[in-house]
């Protein structure tokens, strides 16, 4: 099978579609790290370049990480079977306070598309919890996202909860959202901000690969 | 009619004023330095006046807006809302009752029903009487738009979903048109308690969200209709949208909506350049600035903005987007003097 062809249909938005091409690939015995890297990868990958440009929207996103999701699971048990890991662990959510799911979840689908594994604390997240997933899980990055002035300031409270506990060094705090900015970034002493999904996908890729980012 | 009064609504009716008028979305700003919770605030009538007098009086505003959340009209519609102690009230992401189903559920929601819409408007009553007595304008903020109302109760990422597929286009439609229905009204509710004018968000329609074809497709008609239907029974109003809506200015002032309130995402000489003379921009100093930033960066990026429309008129000086609790007291005033200065 043409893996371009799943890469295509997960950028249109058609889930049932890249499920049954994700297991056609499997069945002609295509390897699923290939499956997952040329076919889900690349089409989320595309579609994040497109968002990034501008080019593409929150609804044509939202789409797309639906398809790659009915995709993954498809392919999670022979990815499992074949011992493909995932090349870091990354834990995310909505500070507390913050209700918004929307940002998140195209994050999160953007950094599975870059072989991340993703810890999803989900919305209203307090530090605490930050603290308690990256000591539980190793994770090597914090991404903490805030739609609303409201809630931005919390995101400072996660980066002192992680210094109180001695965990600081061992993490990298990335934040994003409608209201931050670089400056933001550096007041509240967490280390990278970025403007969209996509390049929030591209830095915590580059960290986890010992790259800089 | 006091001078103020009368200077922002000239200002809003687009005429070169003799001083910029400055106006703060900063009632959660307002709620901290009164020294209630947000649930004290969005309960109690009296705390929403007092919190928005004392900080229209400390900063020396020219405006009191009145806003409580973003799930006042979500609320009164069934939707599942959370209240926070301390933050504003929000709906939630996932919401219980199916797109299809939501066009005839809205048709018997009765807002004055709400006991959050009848306290929201019995502070506006207040905020009205005083506002006349002490020579404020009173924008009494609607809550959503339709479309932004819509993407509430379908739940957000559903609807955004449900946006590109033709299947559902029918139910996206009808849905539409009750939240515009609910829209209207809550306008009606909010200028019969005598404000100056009424405000409606809906940011959901703006580029950092949907592409301007979809815009074009189920919210541009809708803003157009408004616009037409607040006019015809006489409410001033403005249109709020944070977010980039830099592709779609050329639209925007095809809805014939007076005025819209637009954040620093959105780039303000060419707000100028397009819309100058058609609506009044209400805007655009970064939020985030108000607390990270010194005073001199909020007075210069205030001041940049009031050098645009200096003289020629079209501008009602403002954050464009609600001013976070941690804003700075110094920023603020910082901000009020650059409208005073320019």
């Amino acid at each position: 099978m043409d893996l371009a062809l799943i890469s295509e249909r997960l950028q249109a938005g058609k889930a049932k579609e890249v499920k049954a091409l994700v297991q056609q690939a499997l069945d002609e015995g295509v390897p699923a790290l290939a499956i997952l890297e040329q076919g889900l990868m690349a089409g989320m990958n595309a579609v994040g370049v497109r968002f990034k440009n501008g080019e593409a929207y929150v609804p044509e996103v939202l789409v797309a990480a639906r398809a790659m999701s009915k995709g993954a699971e498809v392919l999670k048990p022979q990815l499992a079977a074949d011992g493909v890991k995932a090349t870091g662990c990354v834990c995310l959510g909505s500070v507390k306070g913050d209700l918004h799911d929307v940002g998140k979840n195209i994050v999160k689908m953007m950094l599975e598309s870059k072989g991340l594994e993703v810890v999803d604390l989900g919305i209203d997240v307090p530090p605490e919890t930050f603290v308690q997933t990256v000591r539980e899980r190793h994770c090597q990055i914090v991404c903490c996202s805030a739609l609303l002035t409201t809630t931005m300031g919390v995101m400072g409270d996660v980066v002192k909860a992680l210094e109180a506990a001695g965990l600081r060094d061992q993490v990298k705090v990335m934040i994003g959202g409608a209201p931050v900015n670089e400056a933001f970034c550096k007041e509240i002493g967490a280390d990278f901000y970025t403007a969209d999904a996509a390049r929030c996908a591209e830095v915590a890729a580059a960290i986890c690969s010992g790259r800089q980012p | 009619m006091g001078e103020r009064i009368e200077l922002v609504k000239r200002a809003f009716a687009g005429e070169a004023v003799e001083r910029i008028p400055v106006m703060a979305h900063n009632f959660m700003m307002a709620v901290k330095e009164a020294g209630l919770t947000h649930r004290e605030f969005r309960e109690n009538p009296d705390a929403m006046f007092r919190a928005m007098t004392e900080a229209t009086i400390k900063y020396d505003l020219d405006c009191v807006l009145l806003d409580v959340d973003t799930a006042l009209l979500a609320s009164a519609c069934g939707a599942d809302v959370t209240y926070p102690d301390d933050m504003a009230a929000v709906a939630k992401s996932e919401q219980p009752v199916p797109l299809d189903e939501l066009p005839d559920k809205l048709e018997s929601v009765d807002l004055l029903a709400s006991p959050r819409i009848q306290r929201y408007l019995e502070a506006a009553r207040r905020l009205v009487e005083w506002g006349e007595a002490n020579d404020r304008f009173i924008r009494i903020n609607a809550d959503q738009g339709p479309f932004s109302l819509a993407c509430i109760l379908a739940g957000m990422d559903e609807f955004l979903m449900d946006l590109l597929d033709e299947d559902y286009e029918e139910d996206i439609n009808r849905l539409l048109d009750a939240t515009y229905k609910v829209s209207l009204r809550m306008h009606e509710l909010c200028f019969a308690t005598g404000a100056h004018m009424t405000s409606y968000g809906n940011s959901s329609e703006g580029c950092s969200v949907i592409s301007p074809a979809m815009f074009r497709q189920f919210a541009k008609e809708r803003e157009t209709r408004l616009a037409a239907d607040l006019k015809a029974r006489g409410i001033p109003f403005l249109c709020h949208i944070c977010g980039d809506v830099n592709p779609i200015l050329a639209d925007l002032v095809e809805t014939g909506c007076p005025a819209y309130e637009l954040d620093w995402k959105t780039d303000a000489a060419r707000v100028f350049e397009i819309a100058h003379g058609k609506f009044t921009l209400s805007g655009n100093v970064d939020p985030a600035l108000f607390v990270i930033g010194s005073p001199d960066n909020v007075y210069a990026a205030a001041k940049k903005v009031c050098d645009l429309f200096r003289g020629k008129g079209g501008l009602v000086l403002c954050s464009g987007c609600a001013l976070g609790p941690q804003t700075r007291e110094e920023n603020l005033r910082a901000f009020v003097r650059a409208a005073r200065d320019a």
